[in-house]
Formats: C-alpha cells, structure tokens, sequence
C-alpha cells in the first residue's frame, strides 16, 4: 500500500497520509502545484507551467512555490529526488477560477488517533494485539 | 462449527465459525441477509474463530511489530493477492486472500468483542472483498425511498445515524447508518450490509418503539446504543437501491439543504472511510472520487424537527 493516497477532483485535491493519519485539501494555485509534481516534477518546470496557465511570470511565482513544495515535503507528500529534470505533470484544461494566490496547504488531523504510536508495545510476546480493558 | 450464508450485495456470502460464541456477537448485525436457502457457490467464503472461548491459540506471529503499519496493516503480508490487517483496538486479526475469496477472521475474546465491532462485523474482509468486485465499503448511512437512496457520509457525529433513524421511523427504506457497499456500476448503487443502528443515548431518534431492540442497554454509561433492527423493521431493510444523491448532514439546530461541489462531497466521504478501513485498498479514493460528480451532492443541516429532515431527504432521493 502506497503511503499517500490522493485524487482531484475539480479545482480541489485530496491527499490522505497513512502513515500520520492527516489528510489534506490543496484548492485553486495548490492543487495546480501538486499536479505539476504528479507522479513527478520540478520547481523549474511547474514555474513554467503555471506561470503560463495563470498568465504571469515564472519568476513572479517562484518563491510561492517553492514554499509550498517544502510544506508538501515536510507533511510527507513530496520527496526530494535525484533525478533528471521531469516534464511538469498535467493541469486541467479548463482554466483557473481564480488568479495566481500564494497556495494554501489546509490540514486535518481528525483522524489521527486512529494510528498505532507504538505498535511494539501494543501486541504481546506473540505478536498478537492485547485485550483492551474497553473491549466488550 | 457452525455455518451460515447470508446474501450481501446480491452475492452470496459463507460464513463458518467454531462454536457459537462469535456468531453470536456477529450474527445480528448479518441476520437480516440470512440466506436460508441458497441456491449457489458462495462467492466469499469467512472462517472465523477466537481462541478464549474455543481454547485454539494462536501461533506466534510470523512478523515482527515493526512490519505493523501505523493503522494495522501488515506490510508483509499485504500484495496484489493478500490483506492482513492486526487491530489492536480490538485484539482481532483479518487476513483475505482474493485469489480464492476466502476471509480469516481471529478474535483474542469472543465474549469481549467490542460493541461498535459487533455492530459492524468484518468489515475489514467485507471491504477487500468488496474492492475485488468493483465495490466500496463506505463509511456511510443509506436510506432509500422508490425513487432511491440517499447516501448520508460524513465523520463520527455529522447525524448520519439520526437522519437514517428518522428516515426509518417515518417508513422508508433503510441500507444502513455507518457502512454500505457502494458500487458505480452500471449506475451508482448502495447496498445494505448491517441491520444495526449506533445511537448515542441522548438522540433525539432513539424513539421509544426502539428502545426495546438496544441490545446493550446496561452499558450506555459507557457505549453507544447498538440497536438491532432486523427482528422488528425487517420489511424496511432495503437489499440495495440506486444512488440519487449524497448528502453530508450537519447538526445546527435548522434543517436546510444546500448544493456542495463533488470535491466537498469527496471531502466528507473519503478520509473516515479510508482511516475506518486501516487504509481501505489503494483503489478506495479513486472509486470514491469517481462517485462524487456522479450524483449531486448537498449539505444536509439537521436539527430538532426530524420530520422536516424526512422531508429533505424524501425530496433528495426524488431528485
């Protein structure tokens, strides 16, 4: 199983992270970025890419995204690679609904208690998982 | 041993168990798709057992600890063929092999089987299976009338529970309050699974006439009402019904009913059922994404007046 999980639908993305239990929604600028890096991308390249789709400059957009590419690495949704310099990935045709703003990441951890902090100490000698004092 | 066939999304489903102490716990929750005479090959097979009660232990684990996922998937033991998932919430294991449709179920306790497990039983098998077949199980209520279904998605305390109940005492259909197979093909579709319902006590729907089917009334203080439906509404649990939209209820004290966008749609539904399901399967998200521009969805405020969230949804599934 792939530790993220995402889709897009519309202007919107969903990216849910398994391993933290935090999901994400990435709206307008945000999920144009995080198309740009899927499966895989640049800073260069989605300046470009976006740039042309927002109607402004590569330069203009640079340090928004280069930002937002950090938060993403930092959540655990972007992972810095050695590799040749990937061709942008695909943004919608139909255009943006709003002008370039500087992308927002929006975070929920509602789920999060439901990931194991420590499974070693959560199951036995045998591998098996403890009978909880709640149960039944 | 003891078998049992139940028909869930119009397939037939066996499920065998040694002795009767886990089948018990389980069964309610199933009873109301008891397939008494079925006429075919099943298409999933389930053996379950616990090891208290029926005295089989269990081997040692052929893992160690590290290989546990953060939800409980085994990371070793989970490929193109097999799941295996460790719940230490509730000291069970769940293992489903697709190439045979075969579920292996283990609980540490059977008569420790915790209640919101019993009110929802296997669902984790009922889940890759479902995935196998084009299916999803979704954290979701259903109600339908004979125009359709209502889907109902949201987190733990959106109403989701309060809406179907009111759906119910007013004479519709009922699919579900917490988890239903949703499929998209030819048309989305809703399927009921469990004939429970899981209230907390102090609900506006935990009418009077229901009160009789909690089962475990003499520990509200610390659970919710698990209210088994199938002895006393069994004309009412719908078997399946198309999706004619999909509503996010919200409890505010009004009723009304809004347009959202697929995306908000998306939102509501994906993330509880895909942490619900210890990361359900990696094509969960895309089939739930599929779903969500293919019916309109709307916010559903629910407040005091049940009757007019009735209506509300009466009116969405005429859509």
């Amino acid at each position: 199983m792939p530790a993220i999980t995402h889709e897009r639908l519309d202007d919107e993305v969903i990216a849910i992270n398994l391993e933290t239990g935090i999901y994400y929604a990435l709206v307008g600028p945000g999920a144009d970025v995080w198309s740009c890096f899927d499966p895989a991308g640049s800073v260069g390249g989605a300046c470009v890419v976006l740039a042309a789709r927002y109607r402004t400059s590569a330069d203009e957009i640079r340090a928004d995204v280069e930002a937002f590419a950090r938060r993403l690495e930092v959540a655990g949704l972007l992972a810095d690679v050695e590799a040749p310099d990937p061709p942008a990935g695909a943004l919608p045709v139909a255009p943006p609904q709003s002008g370039w703003a500087s992308p927002e990441l929006e975070e929920y951890r509602d789920m999060a208690d439901l990931v194991l902090l420590d499974p070693i100490h959560q199951v036995d000698e045998a591998g098996w998982p403890h009978l909880p004092e709640s149960a039944g | 041993m003891t078998s049992l066939r139940y028909r869930i999304a119009e397939q037939s489903v066996l499920v065998r168990a040694v002795g009767t102490d886990l089948v018990e716990r389980t069964d309610p929750a199933l009873s109301a798709r008891r397939d008494t005479e079925p006429d075919e090959a099943p298409a999933l097979t389930i053996d379950m057992w616990d090891s208290a009660v029926s005295g089989i232990g269990m081997p040692r684990a052929p893992w160690v600890p590290q290989e546990l996922a953060p939800l409980g998937l085994v990371g070793s033991y989970c490929d193109s063929r097999f799941m295996t998932a460790v719940d230490v919430h509730t000291a069970s294991l769940s293992i489903f092999d697709a190439a045979t449709s075969h579920g292996v179920f283990w609980l540490h306790d059977a008569r420790r089987m915790a209640y919101w497990q019993s009110a929802s039983p296997l669902r984790l098998i009922l889940s890759w299976w479902g995935s196998r077949r084009g299916m999803q199980l979704t954290h979701a209520g259903a109600v339908a009338t004979s125009d359709g279904a209502v889907l109902l998605v949201g987190g733990a305390g959106a109403g989701k529970s309060t809406a179907a109940l009111a759906c119910l005492a007013a004479g519709l259909h009922y699919l579900g309050d917490d988890y239903c197979l949703v499929a998209l093909e030819p048309q989305p579709w809703v399927y009921g699974v469990y004939a429970t319902a899981k209230l907390r006590p102090d609900s506006p729907s935990l009418l009077p006439a229901l009160r009789p089917s909690v089962r475990n009334a003499a520990r509200l203080d610390r659970e919710k009402a698990i209210i088994d439906l199938a002895g006393t509404h069994e004309a009412q649990l719908g078997v399946g019904a198309p999706i004619r939209a999909i509503a996010v209820p919200s409890v505010t004290g009004r009723v009304g009913v809004s347009a959202i966008s697929p995306s908000a749609v998306l939102r509501a539904m994906a993330p509880s059922t895909i942490f619900g399901l210890f990361g359900a399967t990696p094509g969960s998200l895309h089939l739930l994404a599929d779903l969500a521009p293919r019916v309109p969805g709307y916010r559903l405020e629910v407040g005091e007046d049940l009757d007019a969230v009735v209506d509300a949804i009466s009116s969405l599934a005429a859509s």
